[in-house]
């Protein structure tokens, strides 16, 4: 059973879940783009029924930093 | 597709997504094998790159291969009016305009939202004009809360609605434009299909699911536009046209109509008889008893659809791809074009193993899923009906139930159906060149082949009890005259027949057992127990060859036939009308 964080942004960028980290970021990697970053906070905002707030979402947070807001919200 | 890649492709898109595989991943597989995919360019007055891979996976689970490339952001205008664009290149283009992007004015002025449809719809006739792309037009989207409940509230909605009817009148007179009704897709993503989030953060008024939404509207009217249209709906009988089992609850016991199960299966004939008014053929392909599907069809007051909407019926027990094949055939059309609805998962196997081409789709196990299942099937969607479509049915119909008739009606009953009827006379003036004629042209069911002349004939018929017959022949089909001779007279103690033919126009309608009936007559009246008759073969007199053992007549040697006792011989046809004429005999 996969991490499904790490799912979910596979899944928006089209990779394979193996090509994600907790260090992948927005353009790291490059299909990390600004439109797919609103589709991953859409998402996050769907799957683990949190509602994350504008300016959090326009912020760049890597898989990591969305794992430990996720855990503090008991999302995760 | 001709392309091996493309193909294995496609196919792991059309088993994995959208379970397994996102939109992006499918479109990762997809877009490093575009050999061959049609161009899809994509625009909107909004962002709507997601689009991009949405439409890709879609199309391909649905058998496209498209390619789509997107439009610059908010260049609608300026990509229709030029003439080596994007837009030109593309087989397949969907455009998205938004009111809210079009028009500045936040209390949308009616006359303001008129203005941007028809300016659209003029840049559009322009495109048309020089561009052979496929295009669908998205409806203007449905105004956000914000400002359809706010000071506007009354005048905004109604701005829209002015709007997409205009659009639709206009889109509906260029040909190669569709209009693709953009508030019912995203209906159908219900409340979550719009995101304030996402349009503040990157001006997309859609979630996921919205342009999931969208995206799947669009390719199932582009895939539907690319592929023929099927054109025989087939139905299985019980459980599905109707609830419970006609063979034991009987036509009054089968749930149809004012009951929740019949209501279900109402719905399911409604949707079938839509599609047959749209020129689908139907057909039933069931395993019951003819007579107990009939009656039901007959006599059941519940049934929205009647027997005259069926074209062709195939109610038996043999495997239903067998059927079906022979359903397409009668139609006259190739098994893909058929899609059969049944009820039962080891038929629609059966049907998938044995006849890959045909469609078979299984009806939920709860017929209350029936309207979601009709409005999920795609197969028959088409652009538009036209009265030629219309007309197709009906020509079908007509056709197949042709062709059904000489299928499935037994000889007899296809005899009975001609309405046969002989007239029956003796020779004379009127009709004795003619009998001339018959006896010198005469081939094929000619039993000696003697060419009697006038004089022959008359010194023939001078004889005691001599007669020649003429039978006359009409039909339904019309009045093919005098068309069979029979001479014959007493000689050695029986009936002696001298000559015996019939013109090919008539053979095989029992023509020739009413001439032996009027022989059998003769040698009765004449007192005589037997007949006998020749056959002397040539090169084409076959079609009489059996004739005389047809009649019960033995064999005596090698042209001598005899019919012992007369009242062997089959008697008059029971499906051949007689009329009868004083008889006037012939004078020498």
């Amino acid at each position: 059973m996969s991490d499904p964080l790490n799912s979910l942004v596979a899944a928006v960028l089209g990779l394979d879940v193996g090509q994600i980290s907790d260090s992948a970021r927005p353009r790291e990697p490059e299909q990390w783009d600004s439109l797919n970053n609103i589709e991953i906070v859409i998402a996050i905002e769907n799957e683990f029924g949190v509602q994350i707030e504008l300016d959090e979402a326009a912020g760049a947070r890597s898989v990591g930093e969305w794992r430990s807001y996720l855990k503090d919200r008991g999302a995760l | 597709m001709s392309h091996g890649q493309p193909d294995s492709a496609m196919r792991e898109v059309a088993n994995r997504y959208p379970g397994e595989l996102s939109a992006a991943q499918a479109w990762g597989l997809l877009s490093h094998s575009l050999e061959g995919a049609a161009p899809l360019a994509v625009g909107g007055t909004c962002t709507v790159d997601p689009l991009v891979p949405l439409l890709a996976a879609e199309c391909a689970s649905r058998g496209l291969l498209v390619n789509p490339t997107l439009l610059p952001y908010n260049s609608l205008f300026q990509e229709m009016l030029s003439a080596s664009g994007e837009l030109t290149g593309a087989t397949y283009a969907l455009l998205l305009p938004r009111l809210q992007d079009l028009v500045r004015d936040p209390a949308w002025p009616a006359a303001d939202c008129l203005d941007v449809a028809d300016r659209l719809v003029a840049a559009l006739a322009t495109f048309s004009d020089h561009a052979s792309t496929r295009l669908w037009l998205a409806s203007f989207p449905p105004p956000s809360a914000l400002i359809s409940t706010g000071a506007h509230g009354k005048t905004v909605p109604r701005a829209w609605h002015a709007a997409n009817a205009r659009l639709a009148e206009g889109v509906e007179a260029l040909g190669s434009v569709q209009l693709l009704d953009t508030n019912a897709a995203l209906s159908n993503a219900g409340a979550g299909a719009y995101s304030a989030k996402s349009w503040f953060l990157g001006r997309q008024p859609y979630s996921p699911a919205g342009m999931q939404a969208i995206a799947g509207a669009a390719s199932r009217a582009i895939c539907s536009a690319a592929r023929p249209a099927k054109k025989i709906l087939s139905l299985d009988c019980d459980g599905v046209l109707w609830g419970g089992v006609v063979g034991e609850d009987g036509w009054q016991g089968i749930q149809i109509g004012d009951t929740p199960v019949g209501r279900a299966h109402a719905e399911l004939q409604q949707w079938s008889l839509g599609l047959v008014e749209s020129g689908v053929v139907l057909a039933l392909c069931s395993r019951n008893r003819e007579e107990d599907v009939w009656e039901v069809f007959d006599r059941q007051e519940e049934m929205v659809l009647r027997r005259e909407h069926v074209t062709v019926a195939a109610l038996n027990w043999d495997p239903k791809s067998d059927n079906l094949r022979q359903i397409a055939e009668q139609v006259g059309v190739g098994v893909d074009s058929i899609v059969h609805v049944d009820d039962d998962a080891a038929v629609i196997a059966e049907i998938k193993a044995n006849l890959p081409d045909a469609t078979a789709l299984l009806l939920p196990r709860d017929v209350s899923q029936i309207p979601e299942f009709v409005a999920a099937q795609e197969v028959f969607d088409t652009d538009r009906v036209t009265g030629v479509d219309r007309r197709r049915g009906e020509l079908l119909r007509i056709e197949a139930r042709r062709s059904e008739h000489t299928a499935r009606l037994s000889p007899e009953e296809f005899l009975a159906d001609l309405k046969l009827q002989v007239e029956v006379r003796e020779v004379d003036r009127s009709t004795s060149a003619r009998v001339v004629q018959l006896l010198q042209r005469t081939n094929q069911f000619n039993l000696t082949t003697r060419r009697h002349h006038d004089g022959a004939m008359a010194q023939l018929l001078a004889r005691p009890g001599w007669v020649c017959h003429t039978f006359s022949v009409t039909d339904r089909f019309g009045d093919y005259g005098l068309t069979a001779v029979a001479i014959a007279g007493p000689d050695d103690g029986v009936l002696q027949v001298d000559s015996l033919l019939l013109s090919c126009r008539v053979i095989g309608r029992g023509v020739e057992q009413a001439v032996m009936a009027v022989l059998v007559e003769q040698a009765k009246e004449l007192g005589l127990p037997s007949i006998r008759a020749q056959f002397v073969p040539t090169e084409r007199n076959e079609p009489a060859a059996n004739y005389l053992e047809r009649m019960n007549f033995r064999q005596l040697d090698d042209v001598e036939w005899e019919l012992r006792d007369v009242d062997e011989a089959p008697g008059w046809p029971s499906y051949i009308k007689r009329l009868d004429r004083a008889k006037v005999r012939a004078s020498g």
